[in-house]
């Protein structure tokens, strides 16, 4: 599925983008805003970053699946590209230089061997938005939407380790430890990255052990409050140790890949197989989530059971 | 399905308990606020609506930690934070103290107060379980003047105690207890105690109590001429605790189940004290 993202470089050198992404949390705002710096060399304070507003954003496919980054951003990228494409002719003609000999020596265009001969990012916007005096042919302003459609999906990889206790009397699960080591390709945010992985190993480690909607006979939810249904909270959970590894994909000239569902994906079956683990002995090879403490104390009574009974034969 | 806003209801001030209790008396429908942890929630989900909201939580003195004999007087208005947080608590009644520290979270702790606490009798609540075990004497003013009733005989049923209409619970009487203990198993959502127990043990006696499993907390006494091992009192609990209580999160065989690890819990972290 492609993504959409409009750039503008307006008169003042400020840059508005607008995505079809949908911000819920994820610091779309930041990770753009980083893309922007780097790609045009302005500050992140004259980045915004619009979304959310059909009346006001290009058409997209929004905020999913991982592919914020990987697709939106890159969407951007490429957007900045065409921006940087055409800044380069406005430059050359504001400079009288041919469009070949001039290089990027970071936040605008100077002639090859004269660094004193520039024009800043700010002062091609600003020529371009005037539009009084053009390259033959070439529209005002430094304005670009791009419609990225990814070749294919990008593939991140990592491994997560849970180690667990389980009581043997009441069949509590405790999670002593929680190590996750992910490939996410080039990390924009170190940061947003980081939490989003500790965000998705907790909703995954919550729907292991804590979170299940519970119906009576009459299909009348039962847990239909928070006083009812568990989501997770710090302090049951151990310090999550969160690393990563750095292999860009080539799929995308950014070389990044999904990040946001790596905690939901690997931590739901770290858990619960950490737990099967520590009660194989029991000869348990299933249990049904959410783990709660009287399912598990059920399945090692009937585990205690067979074995108290295989072991009388 | 879930208004958010309680049934409409006249609120009244008084500035001292006797004006409480008279207001009390003199309306029927009424609850008395404190806190208004438990209340607020069950009148915005409208399984209550009382019609007269007497505020207490502003009534001067009935919040004071005080030397009572060798134990301690705490006023009902005492918040759980203030119980926990109370040297005086700590010095002559510990268990009282860890108990509070472990109530529901700091917001609560420091809104809800002990005599909200006893007299709403939540059969999750921490309280009602431990100032049964410790032997303590709820004091109650009424219409008639006061009374104290022995917390082990307060609660009478899930949200019900022995106050009668009009009646405000203003203090309780703790005895000075230092070999005891309280060992719970929280609610993964709610924080309420699932089952907890309360143990303490003094030269004379060892009393047992298991909160969470059936409407009110079970009682298990025992005398000096009694001497019984841990695995006879753990024996003798789901007779006791019949008609448990049963949720989504844990069945009343579960509850039963947990009274017998958490008792066999209790009873060695108290002796270990």
């Amino acid at each position: 599925m492609w993504e959409s993202a409009n750039v503008r470089v307006h008169l003042t050198g400020k840059v508005v983008v607008t995505t079809g992404l949908m911000n819920q949390g994820q610091g779309h705002e930041t990770t753009v805003t980083q893309v922007v710096a780097e790609e045009l060399g302005v500050a992140p304070e004259d980045v915004t970053v619009l979304f959310g507003d059909t009346q006001g954003t290009p058409f997209g496919y929004g905020t999913y699946a991982s592919r914020s980054a990987a697709v939106g951003a890159v969407a951007v990228y490429h957007a900045l590209q065409r921006i940087k494409q055409k800044a380069r002719r406005v430059a050359a003609h504001m400079l009288e230089a041919a469009e070949d000999d001039l290089e990027w020596p970071g936040a605008g265009f100077a002639v090859k061997g004269a660094p004193d001969r520039a024009k800043t990012i700010q002062e091609i916007a600003g020529a371009a938005a005037l539009g009084y005096d053009l390259p033959e042919g070439t529209e005002p302003y430094l304005d670009d939407t791009y419609y990225y459609d990814p070749p294919n999906c990008t593939f991140p990889f990592g491994t997560h380790v849970a180690i667990v206790e389980v009581d043997a009397e009441t069949g509590e699960v405790k999670l002593e430890r929680y190590v996750a080591v992910d490939d996410v390709g080039k990390v924009i945010n170190p940061m947003i990255v980081d939490g989003q992985v500790q965000g998705g190993i907790t909703q995954g480690i919550a729907q292991a052990l804590w979170e299940g909607a519970a119906y009576n006979e009459d299909g009348q939810l039962l847990t239909s409050s928070m006083m009812e249904y568990a989501v997770p909270k710090a302090e049951f959970l151990p310090k999550l140790e969160v690393d990563r590894t750095e292999t860009p994909t080539d799929l995308n000239p950014l070389g990044v890949k999904g990040a946001g569902e790596t905690g939901t994906i690997a931590s739901t079956p770290a858990v619960v197989n950490a737990v099967v683990d520590a009660l194989a002995p029991l000869g348990i090879t299933h249990l049904d989530m959410p783990l709660t403490p009287e399912r598990v104390w059920r399945a090692m009574e009937g585990g205690r059971h067979v074995s108290a009974t295989s072991s009388s034969v | 399905m879930y208004p958010q806003r309680p049934a409409a209801f006249e609120y009244m001030r008084p500035a001292s308990v006797d004006e409480a209790i008279g207001l009390l008396a003199a309306n029927g429908d009424t609850r008395v606020l404190a806190g208004g942890h438990s209340l607020l929630p069950l009148m915005k989900l409208r399984l209550a609506e009382p019609s007269v909201i007497v505020d207490i939580g502003r009534l001067p003195g009935l919040d004071a930690i005080e030397v009572d004999g060798d134990g301690v007087r705490i006023g009902a208005l005492a918040t759980h934070a203030s119980v926990a947080a109370s040297e005086l608590v700590r010095e002559r009644c510990p268990v009282l103290a860890t108990t509070a520290e472990g109530i529901g979270d700091r917001q609560v702790r420091n809104r809800g107060t002990i005599g909200g606490s006893l007299a709403h009798a939540d059969p999750g609540a921490d309280y009602p379980t431990v100032v049964s075990a410790l032997g303590a004497t709820v004091v109650v003013r009424g219409p008639n003047g006061e009374l104290e009733i022995a917390a082990d005989s307060f609660f009478t049923g899930v949200f019900t105690t022995e106050l009668a209409q009009g009646e405000l619970v203003t203090a309780v009487r703790v005895p000075a207890t230092q070999k005891a203990a309280y060992v719970k198993h929280r609610h993964p959502a709610s924080g309420y105690a699932v089952v907890g127990v309360a143990c303490v043990v003094r030269p004379d006696e060892a009393r047992i109590v298991v909160g969470g499993v059936t409407g009110s907390p079970v009682l298990i006494a025992l005398s000096p001429g009694d001497e019984p091992t841990i695995e006879a009192v753990v024996d003798e609990l789901p007779a006791a605790l019949s008609g448990a209580l049963s949720d989504p999160y844990a069945s009343g065989e579960y509850r039963v189940h947990l009274a017998q690890v958490l008792a066999k819990r209790a009873i060695k972290a108290a002796l270990a004290t």
